[in-house]
């Protein structure tokens, strides 16, 4: 893609400008490797790591990135989505980087995929045990909302003080009627810590529940990481008598008909009302595909 | 010597001249090279100038050797001279568009041209030396196929919502014109840390999206000082930047959008979404009565011009024995009480 990259990557893989297999040194994959250990063995539990500058800005994904640096291997396949869409030029540019400085594959079929980045979706597919899919998040503390502090939810954790975010809900309930989170909606992991899913759709989130496929995290600018395994207990926050809900569409996707995914609007050109299509632009194709 | 307030022994000369050495010929570095070397920090001057004269910005920051805000300092100083004409209004809709996205829609009415950006291009730093010939390294993404032209005009992307009656109708607010014109100028860092302390908590609970970002060239119009004709006097590069909160207005639920709009000159576009994005919150939190600093407009109105805060945290360079012999005059009656 960029002419920088082809330089570093003329010298090899080793990369004549000092640039490393998957761009990280060692010590930092290392260092990456031994947090989602961590974070794997304390599920949903924010971890802090030494997170580096990426050649994408803070925000843009950095710490899924380092991730997805400091566990693909070459024989994995790589898919990295951005709202669902492979061709999303986030996405592009980082599924570029991450197969270029590794040799990995690229796919944009999920049931392809051994390792999927992706900022903001879920897959439709279920995933496949050994599949890991790395978030990108943009604000890892689901208490950023009851204390900005770090230095304070950091204690809240420890303490299993959750009474701010379950005030927050009920306020919400008696102000509003209903939760305000419309995404990133908070979850409570096996019964313990409380996370945020990252801005995933409520869809999504009711998604997470007892997986299959591995969770990562990870939050670059706000240097922090977590993690849930495989077939952990995910459970939205919310009150027995005030279920969780996911969204509700107006009509089935324009292009393949589905009615049980994720749904975006589209065009609205020339005072026409905007369409509804799937947001996983994979899934939507191969469904249209297996329909011809 | 430091307190040589009336420099008798051309010090201040002395001083500036030890600053400039070293300094290759301004015919070296002329105002044109260093628009197209330096454009975006070109941009930063102009804008929080106030001043769109990328030639004179250009100058002012090799005189400034570098420091944005002296440079600033110099255009406006400069500026300050001019004779003022008529004043002008500028429709934002005339804007000749050379790049505009849409966050919020993957596909909405007009398309999305992403122009000239690197936002997309990877952040590695080329360490070989440029070829003598062809684009700079950073710039060297292969030829698009075939550029769709871009329109002459774009629909407003926020048009679809306001039509469903999804955006709330802009409030009276005293002052808002006000600080909008502020944050049109304000220093680039000061006021994206002030938008970012929002987005990062330590505001309202905002979920904010931005529903439209545009860069072009905005025609000016201006009454001819003779004639009172209206003639085309120029373009002006700008960006503008619309922003929506999800949910809560003046702290009451209501179930529309609150609109924040930013604007800038030239190309910085974190200037734009800055500006929006505190625009947006003040006009939320129009009615709180102890709002947060990203919420507050009085005090954005008051710190983020960066000639004001730059000269005041900077004038602690003057000395000051005078009333610092007084502090110590009075430590020294303190102590005294103390110890007797």
């Amino acid at each position: 893609m960029s002419a920088a990259l082809d330089g570093l990557l003329a010298g090899g893989a080793a990369g004549r400008r000092g640039y490393n297999h998957a761009y990280l040194d060692e010590a930092a994959k290392r260092e990456v490797r031994r947090t989602l250990l961590k974070a794997l063995c304390l599920p949903g539990h924010q971890i802090p790591f030494a997170s580096r500058e990426m050649p994408v800005a803070r925000g843009w994904g950095s710490g899924g990135l380092q991730i997805t640096l400091a566990t693909v291997v070459p024989e994995d396949t790589v898919k990295v989505i951005d709202q669902g869409d492979d061709e999303s030029l986030n996405a592009l540019g980082i599924r570029d980087l991450v197969t270029r400085t590794t040799g990995a594959a690229a796919t944009t079929e999920t049931p392809a995929a051994t390792l999927i980045q992706t900022r903001h979706r879920i897959p439709e597919d279920g995933l496949a045990e050994g599949v890991v899919l790395v978030f990108q998040v943009p604000i890892a503390d689901p208490l950023r909302i009851v204390d900005a502090r770090p230095s304070v939810t950091r204690r809240m954790h420890a303490e299993g003080d959750y009474a701010g975010v379950w005030l927050y809900l009920y306020e919400d309930m008696v102000h509003h009627d209903h939760a305000s989170f419309t995404h990133s909606h908070p979850v409570e992991v096996e019964g313990g810590y409380v996370m945020s899913p990252s801005p995933i759709p409520r869809h999504d989130v009711a998604r997470l529940d007892g997986a299959p496929h591995i969770s990562l995290f990870g939050a670059g600018r706000e240097a922090t990481l977590y993690a849930v395994p495989p077939y952990t207990r995910v459970r939205p926050l919310a009150f027995e008598d005030r279920p969780f809900e996911t969204e509700r569409f107006g009509g089935p996707c324009v292009r393949c008909g589905s009615t049980g995914s994720f749904l975006v609007e589209s065009g609205g050109e020339d005072g026409a009302p905007p369409r509804l299509v799937c947001s996983d632009t994979d899934w939507c194709r191969r469904r249209r595909e297996r329909a011809r | 010597m430091y307190t040589t307030i009336l420099d008798q022994s051309g010090a201040v000369a002395a001083a500036a001249r030890l600053a400039r050495e070293g300094a290759i010929a301004p015919a070296t570095a002329g105002e044109d090279d260093l628009c197209r070397l330096l454009p975006l920090l070109v941009d930063q001057v102009t804008a929080e100038a106030g001043v769109f004269e990328p030639r004179v910005c250009a100058r002012a920051l090799r005189e400034a050797r570098g420091d944005a805000a002296r440079a600033v300092s110099l255009v406006r100083a400069w500026a300050a001279t001019l004779p003022r004409l008529p004043e002008c209004r500028v429709d934002a809709r005339a804007m000749r568009p050379l790049r505009r996205i849409t966050p919020a829609f993957a596909d909405p009415p007009g398309g999305q041209y992403l122009g000239a950006t690197l936002d997309y291009a990877q952040r590695l730093l080329d360490l070989d030396d440029a070829p003598a010939t062809g684009p700079p390294p950073g710039d060297a993404v292969p030829a698009p196929a075939a550029a769709r032209p871009l329109p002459a005009a774009f629909p407003r992307a926020l048009g679809g919502l306001e039509e469903r009656g999804l955006v709330a109708e802009p409030e009276a607010i005293a002052g808002r014109t006000g600080l909008r014109h502020r944050l049109c100028r304000a220093e680039t860092g000061a006021m994206t840390a002030l938008a970012y302390s929002g987005i990062r908590g330590y505001g309202q609970r905002s979920d904010p999206t931005l529903v439209e970002l545009r860069q072009g060239m905005l025609p000016l119009r201006v009454a001819h000082p003779d004639s009172g004709e209206a003639v085309h006097a120029g373009e002006v590069a700008a960006t503008l930047a619309e922003v929506v909160l999800y949910r809560v207005h003046d702290g009451h639920a209501d179930p529309r959008l609150s609109l924040g709009v930013g604007a800038t000159c030239g190309r910085v576009e974190r200037r734009a979404i800055s500006a929006a994005l505190l625009d947006a919150n003040c006009a939320r939190a129009a009615h709180d009565a102890s709002p947060p600093p990203c919420d507050d407009r009085e005090f954005l109105s008051v710190v983020l011009d960066g000639q004001e805060a730059a000269g005041f945290v900077e004038h602690l360079k003057l000395p000051h024995h005078v009333t610092f012999t007084s502090d110590l005059e009075r430590l020294g009656a303190l102590g005294e009480e103390v110890d007797g």
